[in-house]
């Protein structure tokens, strides 16, 4: 919410070199996101509420007098005004140092919060098939003795044989092109 | 080179029932086979066998898998970066053999 209400100031700020700050104080409309930086006094002039109406193509019929031209051009102001947020403006707010670290233990509090309030799962087992039951009775045909005592050699002596593999050197390592 | 390997193989055909034996490293390249097993079959041991391991992740002996099919059977086990796998047959010969040994054994007792 300090977040906002910076910003918020921020943005009057605008509407302060807007002139707008007095119309909307005097309106008592409460600033939001919607709030116009410029005054509505534009559209509350009739020239251009009668451009908004329904009659504007009859007005646009017949040949554009000079004073219509003025109110096209300050409804594109207004327009304009209406769509604008001014992102340089938002840049140039800074935080205090002061303001940052409140902030840092106020969130940090609030993690620490929810995290307190989260239910952790217990200890999860690693492994496939640990949610089945007695998963070994799906599972095995006894392996005979003797195939597992085999295998084991055999790896064994598998192992041994890989980390015994070199390279013999038979020949030079580095053979010179034969370029005529 | 790899003689030694290559004797590891050979020894392990002589042996009882045994028609195929191969060795597949980490990446499941075949390092070796020898006897009546394709060597293209390394890949998907080592697969086999990476699975297996991760039924008892924390135990310290090697998993070891057997595969029934038929009178035969195919047994598969990875011991750190080597995967060793045996293709066994069960002639008639010797099933009958071990039939008659059992049926003596049992008469003994």
């Amino acid at each position: 919410m300090d977040y906002l209400r910076s910003i918020w100031e921020c943005l009057a700020s605008i509407c302060n070199c807007w002139h707008c700050t007095d119309e909307l104080g005097s309106q008592g409309i409460e600033p939001s996101e919607r709030t116009h930086l410029l005054a509505d006094s534009v559209n509350q002039s009739p020239a251009l509420r009668r451009s908004n109406s329904a009659d504007l193509s009859n007005d646009y019929s017949q040949s554009l007098p000079k004073k219509d031209d003025q109110n096209a051009l300050s409804r594109l102001v207004q327009n304009t005004a209406i769509n604008m947020i001014n992102v340089g403006a938002l840049d140039s707010h800074t935080l205090e140092h002061q303001e940052y670290t409140d902030r840092i233990k106020l969130y940090s509090q609030r993690l620490q919060q929810q995290w307190n309030n989260i239910q952790h799962p217990g200890f999860v087992q690693k492994g496939l098939l640990k949610d089945v039951p007695n998963h070994q009775s799906y599972l095995s045909k006894g392996i005979p003795s003797d195939d597992t005592a085999q295998m084991r050699v055999f790896v064994q002596k598998s192992i041994a044989g890989v980390l015994s593999i070199q390279v013999d050197h038979r020949e030079a390592v580095v053979v010179p092109f034969e370029i005529p | 080179m790899e003689q030694q390997l290559e004797k590891v193989l050979s020894e392990i055909l002589t042996q009882q029932d045994t028609v195929g034996a191969l060795v597949a490293n980490r990446q499941g390249l075949c390092l070796g086979a020898k006897g009546n097993i394709n060597p293209n079959v390394s890949g998907i041991g080592m697969a086999i066998s990476e699975q297996v391991a991760k039924l008892e992740p924390n135990s310290t002996l090697p998993a070891t898998v057997c595969l029934y099919s038929g009178n035969k059977r195919c047994v598969i086990q990875k011991d750190g970066d080597i995967t060793g796998i045996i293709y066994k047959q069960t002639t008639p010969a010797t099933a009958t053999t071990a039939a008659s040994a059992a049926a003596s054994t049992s008469a003994s007792n």
